[in-house]
């Protein structure tokens, strides 16, 4: 009878095992990529009802959430959706939003004039709106609008810029894929040139990244804002709603993968999107206009914020195009966490841990920087990496100021694991 | 979301069908005493090593030429993506050329992949991994120190893929 029981036991627990095991092996590549999106928002409830929800719409089916959002597009300030217009409202020293809880445009003040990220919906809503926002911040003759940089060739991105050239003669700065036809005579940004590079558009300059996939001229771009007094970049993604075509969502995965690595070398800070509801920042702009502006703004995100974001879109984009096209096999990214142990650094070791959203980071190397001296070490198990040596001057009044712990990433052929880095201050 | 819930039911149902038959049959085939294996770890291990047995990509003059890589950075290898990296070998990601910032008066070359970016100042260490070993106009020769595998990457700007007839008046707002 024992014997019976044994083995019926070991047949369930191995039945369920092996079915657990082929459950792993079941999941499709857009499921992993869904998991990964999930694990890499690292349980931030802002993350995950905005840029976790709106870039994984489409592989989570549930679209409904942007065709929602299209209800909000007021242009006119009357009617039904007329709550959702937003005033005109400053959101850096030199950066004002004015538009819709759906699209927006920013206005920003340069030493010779305004320049105007996106033109609004229509001529109407210009006049209407913007024409009197920039009058009521010094728009004249001697200050005038120079510049418009256009996203993309979208109407609700572009129908004002006719108004903007006729009424105020300022030119529209657009991807050359999505010039074709328009009657605002645009400059072109060449949208076959994918590489970043810098650009003055009316005085300011931009860092132009070329990122088709939304349209084909779509265009992303970095800006310094000023912020309190301090100079900070912010992120302008050129276009967030992916199609249904496998080309053309393969072209916006590396358009998301190039535009994490300009977000990373710039070290963005911050986020400009003209569709605010995407990444929350209506939110954001409710906010500023209740309490007023924080310090940092309400749209200084955080440098690790920004690029987890643009991880968790880049993961999306991967569901969506591993469940256009099943054949498809896309390495995931996973964004990692560095953090420096409590009461590191001592005066004989310092630690750091290393972790994502599957759990500690094993055998990895961090590399220490505690002011000037250096040193390496792996993760344990639990992924803490501590490096035994002893920092010259450490906890003396010249001593070293701050600690780094930077771990560099890894790469496999299924697996990225993404680069992260803490940093703290050292008080004696 | 609904499609990969159903895809999910189905491969349960039949992975349960098909355990249970297995089992039944590995279970009495097996010499009495002896431990049965873990067999995930058996189908990692096998898939493992015939990974690393992949010869890699023809090298011109020692060394990894970009206009080889897939252009998206996707793979289609019949490989499933569920290990911690602990348990991979590492394998060198594929730069590319992202673009030229000045900072000051300096040209810095930033290059793309892998999730990782670099920013190439001259010849000389990167960073930990990444050495420069020549640099030209129109060039980088990158080397990847622990695995000692050098990449020819080209500094000239890469063309997107775009579709015959794809414009903006074609493509969903939002």
């Amino acid at each position: 009878m024992d014997n019976n029981r044994t083995l019926f036991t070991r047949l369930v627990t191995a039945t369920l095992a092996m079915t657990g095991a082929c459950l792993a092996t079941a999941q499709t590549q857009a499921d992993i990529h869904l998991d990964a999106a999930t694990r890499n928002v690292g349980n931030d409830p802002f993350m995950t009802q905005y840029a976790r929800a709106f870039y994984c719409n489409l592989p989570e089916d549930n679209n409904d959430i942007v065709i929602a959002s299209r209800a909000w597009n007021n242009t006119t300030g009357t009617g039904a959706n007329a709550q959702y217009r937003i005033p005109l409202t400053q959101i850096f020293d030199d950066v004002w939003f004015i538009g819709n809880h759906y699209v927006g445009q920013y206005l920003i003040k340069t030493p010779s004039g305004f320049v105007q990220v996106d033109s609004g919906n229509t001529a109407n809503e210009v006049a209407t709106f913007n024409f009197p926002a920039m009058q009521s911040l010094g728009l004249s003759a001697s200050y005038p609008l120079n510049a418009v940089f256009l996203t993309h060739g979208h109407g609700d991105h572009d129908g004002g810029a006719q108004w903007l050239l006729t009424n105020l003669g300022a030119r529209s700065y657009i991807g050359s894929a999505d010039a074709a036809g328009k009657s605002y005579a645009p400059v072109t940004i060449n949208s076959t040139d994918l590489s970043m590079r810098q650009m003055s558009i009316g005085g300011k300059t931009f860092w132009i990244l070329p990122t088709p996939g939304h349209t084909p001229g779509a265009t992303s771009a970095v800006l310094e804002v000023s912020d309190w007094g301090t100079t900070r970049r912010v992120l302008i993604n050129g276009g967030q709603s992916m199609t249904n075509s496998i080309p053309q969502v393969a072209q916006y995965l590396d358009s998301i993968e190039r535009t994490y690595s300009m977000a990373k070398a710039l070290r963005v800070e911050g986020v400009m999107t003209p569709h605010i509801y995407w990444d929350g920042e209506g939110a954001k702009l409710n906010e500023i206009n209740a309490t007023g502006r924080t310090k940092p703004g309400q749209h200084i995100y955080g440098h690790e914020s920004v690029m987890r974001q643009l991880a968790v879109a880049r993961e999306c984009s991967a569901a969506w195009l591993t469940q256009l096209d099943a054949t498809r096999v896309i390495n995931t990214w996973r964004v990692s966490w560095t953090k420096v142990m409590s009461g590191s650094p001592t005066a004989n070791q310092v630690s750091a841990q290393v972790t994502n959203g599957w759990g500690p980071l094993a055998a990895q190397k961090v590399l220490f920087t505690v002011d000037n001296q250096m040193c390496t070490a792996m993760t344990n198990a639990q992924g803490i990496a501590t490096c035994a040596r002893s920092f010259t001057g450490l906890g003396t009044p010249s001593g070293p100021k701050k600690v780094t712990a930077a771990y560099l990433g890894s790469t496999t052929s299924d697996i990225v694991s993404l680069q992260s880095e803490d940093t703290v201050t050292i008080t004696p | 979301m609904r499609s990969g819930c159903n895809t999910a039911a189905r491969a349960a149902v039949c992975c349960l069908l098909a355990g249970l038959l297995a089992l039944g049959s590995s279970y009495f085939d097996r010499p009495t005493g002896q431990p049965a294996k873990p067999i995930s770890q058996d189908v990692r291990l096998g898939q493992f090593s015939q990974r690393s047995q992949i010869a890699p990509p023809a090298i011109p003059s020692g060394a990894r030429v970009d206009a080889a890589i897939d252009h998206q950075g996707s793979r289609r290898a019949s490989e499933p993506a569920y290990f911690s990296p602990a348990e991979r070998q590492s394998s060198a990601p594929s730069f590319k050329f992202l673009g030229k910032v000045t900072e000051g008066d300096e040209t810095l070359v930033l290059l793309y992949g892998g999730g990782r970016t670099l920013a190439v100042r001259g010849v000389g260490p990167v960073d930990d991994d990444y050495v420069v070993d020549a640099i030209g106009e129109a060039y980088v020769v990158l080397r990847d120190v622990p695995l000692g595998e050098s990449q020819v990457i080209q500094l000239t700007a890469q063309e997107p893929t775009i579709e015959t007839g794809w414009s903006a008046e074609n493509t969903p707002r939002d």
